[in-house]
Parts: C-alpha cells; sequence; structure tokens
C-alpha cells in the first residue's frame, strides 16, 4: 500500500452524524445495494468498491485516484430516492490515514453504538465477501479489510473491549450463570410475555437453557410465545403448579401490583428443594415483592440492578478505547508508511505469531 | 529433626506453592484471571519437589512421615495439593487452584515460622506396623480432602456474598457459580468421610489386638472429628443442612479437624517405649 499511489477513501452516514430517523430512510435492500456498486463502480475515478450497511451507517470504502463525495451522494441519492443536498450535508469523507483508522475502529466494534459489540466485525465481513463477489475488490481494499480482521482479532483477545454484557437480557442469563453454571437443567418460568420476555428466554437459549413454561394473563399470548420460542403455556391461574420446581424466573408484566409477593413465595420456598432459586424483576413497576431477597439462597434482581451492572461494564469497556486506539495507530503506521520498528518491538515483546 | 536435604526440598515445594498463590493475586490485581495451565503447573512442580522432600524425611524416619506437628501439616498439604492436582482438572472450578495454592502457602508459612513443630520423636526400630502406617496416612491424607473441601466451601459464600450484595468486580469476577462450588462440597465431603471412615477401620482393626496402644485424647479427638463429619454428610444428603450454614460448618470444622491435630500428636510423644526407640537428632 505505501508503493500504492491511490488514495484510499471512506464516505458514509452513520449514527454520529445522522439521527435514527434519517438512517432508516437511507438503509439500502439488496438490490440498491447491487444498484450502488453497479453505479459506483462505472465511474472511472474509483478503482476499488466495498458497500456497508447496517442499521447504524451507510459506508462506502474505496480505492481511486481522485475522491469525490458529492458524487457519490448524487448516486447513492438517486438510488434510495432521497434529497441529494440532505446526504450530502449529513455525509462525510475520510481518506487515507484517516479512512483507514474509521475502518479498523468500525470492524473492532469501537465506532459503534454500543462500544464493542461483535455483530459489525461479522457484518463488515459479510460485506467485503458481497464486495468479492461484485469483483470490485482489488489490492488495496483486501490488504485494508484483511489487516483490520486481523486487528479486530488482537483487540478482542488482548483487551477488555468486549467483555461483560451491556443489554439487560444478557446481564440477566450471566447472573443465572453464576447461580447455576450451565443452564441446561434448570427450570425457567417467564410471566409476561412482551417485549422483554421474549429477548430475555433468547439470551437464555442462546445459553443453553431449554425448558421454559410462559404465564401471561391473555392466555394466548403466552401460547403464541411458548411456541415461537419453544416452550410450554401455562395459564395465569396455574403459576403456583410451577412455582415450586422452577430454578430461574423471569416476571415482565405490567402488573401495577407485585405478583410475587413474600407470604406467596415463602409457601414455595419451604416446598422446594436446597437448589437456589434466581428471581429477574424486568418490570416497572415491580413484578416481585423486594423482601424476597431476604431468604437465603434467593437471589433477586430488578431493572435498576441489571442496568447498573450494564453500566459500569460499559464504562469498563471505554475505558480500553485508548489501548484499543493505540494499537490501531501502531498497525496503520506499518501498513501505510512500512513502519515496522514499533511494530516489531510489540510483536516481540508479546510474543506475538504473524497470522 | 530432619536432614538439610529433606528440609531443603519440602521447603523448595512449599515456596512453589507461595509462588503460585501470588502469582495469582499478581492476576487478580490486574483484574485478570490467571492462566488455568500456569497455576496448575506451579502447584505440580512444587508437589514434586515437596513429594521428594517427604520422601527423603520418610526414609529417614523409615515410616510414613506424619510422627510431628511440622511433618502433619506437610502431609496435609501434600494431600491437598494431591487431590487438587487429580480433581482440579475434572471440575474445573474457576479459582480453586488459587484458593488450593493459597492453603497450601499459609500452612506453608505456618509450618516453617512454628520450628518448634519439628521436634524430634522415638522411631519404632523394628515395630512399624504397615496397618498403623496406612492408618495414619490415610487419616491425614483425607484431612487433604477436608481442606478442599473448605476451599470449596469459600468459594461457595464469595459468590453467594457477591450475588447477595452485588459486588461483581475483583476477584468476585472469576467465581464459580453457586451450583458448581455446592456440588464440589458434596462430592469432598463425601470421599474426604469415606476415606477418614476406612482409615478408622484400618486402625480399629489394629487397636483392638494392641489395646495398651490406644491413647484416649487421641482416639477421642479422631472419633469427634469423624463424627462430626458424618453428620455433616448425614444432614446434607436429607436436606437438612446446605447452602451457607453448611459451608460455614465445613469451615469451621476443618480448622477444628486441624486442632485436632495436636492431641493426635501429643499421643505420639508420650506413647509408651517397651520397644527400641531411637530419639532423632536435631540438624
Amino acid at each position: 500500500m505505501t508503493q500504492d499511489s491511490r488514495t484510499f477513501f471512506c464516505w458514509g452516514v452513520s449514527h454520529h452524524t445522522a439521527p435514527i430517523e434519517y438512517r432508516e430512510k437511507i438503509s439500502p435492500d439488496t438490490a440498491q445495494v447491487d444498484s450502488i456498486y453497479e453505479l459506483l463502480n462505472a465511474e472511472e475515478w474509483i478503482n476499488e468498491l466495498t458497500v456497508l450497511s447496517t442499521c447504524n451507517r451507510l459506508e462506502i470504502y474505496g480505492a481511486g485516484y481522485e475522491t469525490h463525495s458529492h458524487k457519490i451522494a448524487s448516486t447513492i441519492s438517486k438510488i434510495i430516492e432521497i434529497d441529494h443536498g440532505e446526504l450530502n450535508e449529513k455525509s462525510g469523507l475520510l481518506v487515507d490515514h484517516e479512512a483507514m483508522q474509521h475502518l479498523f475502529s468500525v470492524t473492532a466494534g469501537l465506532d459503534s453504538q454500543i462500544v464493542g459489540e461483535v455483530e459489525i466485525t461479522g457484518q463488515v465481513k459479510q460485506a467485503f465477501l458481497t464486495a468479492g463477489k461484485q469483483r470490485t475488490v482489488g489490492k488495496m481494499l483486501n490488504k485494508a479489510f484483511q489487516k483490520s480482521f486481523q486487528t479486530t482479532k488482537w483487540i478482542r483477545s488482548n483487551t477488555n473491549i468486549g467483555k461483560g454484557q451491556i443489554n439487560v437480557a444478557t446481564v440477566a442469563v450471566d447472573l443465572a450463570l453464576k447461580v447455576f453454571g450451565n443452564l441446561k437443567s434448570c427450570n425457567t418460568l417467564v410471566i409476561g410475555a412482551g417485549d422483554i420476555a421474549e429477548k430475555t428466554i433468547a439470551a437464555l437459549k442462546s445459553r443453553g437453557a431449554n425448558n421454559f413454561a410462559i404465564s401471561n394473563r391473555t392466555f394466548e399470548k403466552a401460547k403464541a410465545l411458548a411456541e415461537s420460542m419453544g416452550g410450554i403455556a401455562l395459564p395465569f391461574e396455574s403459576l403456583d403448579s410451577f412455582l415450586a420446581k422452577a430454578d430461574v424466573v423471569i416476571c415482565s408484566t405490567a402488573s401495577k401490583d407485585f405478583i410475587l409477593t413474600e407470604p406467596r413465595m415463602n409457601h414455595f420456598l419451604k416446598k422446594r428443594a436446597i437448589r437456589p432459586l434466581c428471581l429477574l424483576d424486568l418490570a416497572l413497576p415491580r413484578d416481585i415483592d423486594p423482601g424476597i431477597d431476604r431468604f437465603p439462597n434467593v437471589f433477586l434482581y430488578n431493572l435498576d440492578d441489571l442496568a447498573d451492572i450494564a453500566e459500569t461494564n460499559l464504562q469498563a469497556r471505554k475505558e480500553e478505547l485508548g489501548k484499543c486506539h493505540a494499537y490501531i495507530e501502531k498497525k496503520i503506521q506499518h501498513i501505510l508508511y512500512g513502519n515496522t520498528s514499533n511494530h516489531s518491538q510489540e510483536r516481540e515483546s508479546r510474543g506475538i505469531q504473524p497470522t | 529433626m530432619g536432614s538439610s536435604a529433606d528440609i531443603l526440598w519440602i521447603g523448595l515445594g512449599n515456596l512453589l506453592y507461595t509462588l503460585g498463590f501470588v502469582t495469582a493475586i499478581l492476576y487478580l490485581i490486574r483484574a485478570k484471571h490467571h492462566p488455568r495451565w500456569l497455576l496448575y503447573m506451579i502447584i505440580a512442580g512444587g508437589y514434586a519437589i515437596h513429594s521428594y522432600g517427604l520422601y527423603l524425611r520418610g526414609m529417614e524416619v523409615r515410616g510414613c512421615p506424619i510422627g510431628n506437628t511440622f511433618e502433619i501439616v506437610q502431609f496435609v498439604i501434600w494431600s491437598l495439593t494431591f487431590c487438587f492436582l487429580v480433581l482440579g482438572p475434572a471440575f474445573r472450578l474457576s479459582l480453586f487452584g488459587f484458593f488450593t495454592a493459597g492453603l497450601a502457602a499459609i500452612l506453608s508459612v505456618l509450618a516453617f515460622i512454628f520450628r518448634g513443630w519439628d521436634t524430634p520423636y522415638p522411631l519404632d526400630v523394628g515395630k512399624v506396623s504397615p496397618a498403623i502406617e496406612f492408618h495414619a496416612s490415610l487419616a491425614v491424607f483425607s484431612y487433604g480432602i477436608f481442606g478442599l473441601l473448605a476451599i470449596s466451601c469459600v468459594l461457595y459464600i464469595l459468590q453467594n456474598y457477591s450475588l447477595k450484595h452485588h459486588r461483581w468486580k475483583g476477584m468476585y469476577e472469576f467465581l464459580p457459580s453457586l451450583v458448581e462450588s455446592e456440588t464440589m462440597t458434596l462430592r469432598m465431603l463425601a470421599a474426604g468421610s469415606g476415606v477418614l471412615t476406612v482409615s478408622l477401620l484400618v486402625g480399629y482393626s489394629y487397636f483392638v489386638q494392641n489395646t495398651a496402644e490406644i491413647n484416649a485424647a487421641k482416639l477421642a479427638a479422631t472419633v469427634a472429628v469423624w463424627l462430626a463429619y458424618l453428620v455433616v454428610l448425614f444432614l446434607r444428603l436429607t436436606n437438612r443442612l446446605y447452602g451457607k450454614k453448611l459451608a460455614w460448618t465445613s469451615i469451621v470444622l476443618f480448622f477444628f479437624a486441624l486442632l485436632s491435630i495436636w492431641p493426635v500428636d501429643a499421643s505420639r510423644q508420650t506413647k509408651p517405649t517397651a520397644h527400641t526407640s531411637i530419639e532423632m537428632p536435631h540438624e
């Protein structure tokens, strides 16, 4: 890349420059992405091209002897049928060093709304594969993307950027894991059949849980969720039949009163075996009487507790950003200017083998 | 007592356990979990060296080296690390190695601080019964298992505290789950009680034929420890003692078991010397 006189550029709109309402409007479908490839590839000044489209960004990475931000905006506004002026205003262009820094940061999840999230790496890889199929990837983009994947791998392995869960559903699952270690043999009772319940069940399933009972005041909703998530539906009146054998209870109803009160739980806690009980109250107002937490072997967490953990984890991730950016900068120095001394020293000091 | 060679090897083994503990602490201070293999290798290295030291001591005393408090504590450390090396990879409990190295290090430091523990004792030349040696070594070995039991209970109590009081950072981050710790606790309780029972059965078969050698204090202390663990095991199996109470009981009981070493040890110093005995010289 150091001998290449072309410019590496990144044109784009992201959550930093445009609100969600605007990003929704400019999100292209598959056919529109194909059109972007076709029309931009036809531009003489663009040699290489990759289109990255996610819910938080629409970005064009490319290589060429010239860069024309307004021409890209014009092409895209025609394809997506949006106002050219507004798109031009909300978009930005980065070149060479800055563009490379941006690509590496995006791939590693450092530029994401949720810092350190891993989905973006897969999305960048997918975009790069699509560009390969479109035959718009050449030497420059290939090297830049491959290096960004390697850098991401290093960052994931050597920093705490992806450590700790940062959304309520996965934090809840982590807490259940701290109690049980393995969720395979756990009986999970879900009271409420809304969006939070669904997300939490999905998170639990992804960590091995498979015995679910779902209960809701409107039985049909419980039944529908049970069918889609793979569990059994319980009539709200029969809740007690499952309470005694439940290991994890998730509450997320809109009830204004406590559903699980201290006297009610006291009755079940005497009946149940010595296994601990993990209660996750994801409702607001709360569904579970906080007094239940005083029972031994019962672990109760409400939304505030989970949000606190998520926030702490997110802060910890942000504290790692400096370390990640410093590493990216070293890699880019090496790629763009062939500055190998720092890189080699670091590799030697960390015992890193070439990938 | 003891030659400089055995003390050197035993001390070196103890030093490695302490090194493992310190290494793990340094990792925790940096909010990182120590590499499990690293601590395992350090403890395994310490165990090999420690074993050689105890072998030298055993050759010197012409039997299992459990003749004074120093030797008994060393044998407990040896049993503890042996059980960890065998069971650790199977259970894969987070921080298990850390606490094993920690307990081994604490006992090691105590054994070397209190040099008076390594007092000379009469050697029973020509009258070392294999049955009584087997009984004694099994009994001390069971103390090693009870040591691991106490460690799994500490892990349980810390995790329970973490979950109840919402402490997630530092060491709490790396603790094993409650259920894993409790499973380990039950297995160690059953294994330790089983080994101690076998030890007492072997001892019983010997002492019924040699009633003159029975020491009341030793018998009372050993049977008390054995009965206490059996009662705890029974209460756990019948779901009457579990969770935090079981954990605290097991920890207290382990210290009680360690304290019981003194009457057992004292009985060796005062036992009848109708046969020829050799006083081991101090270094």
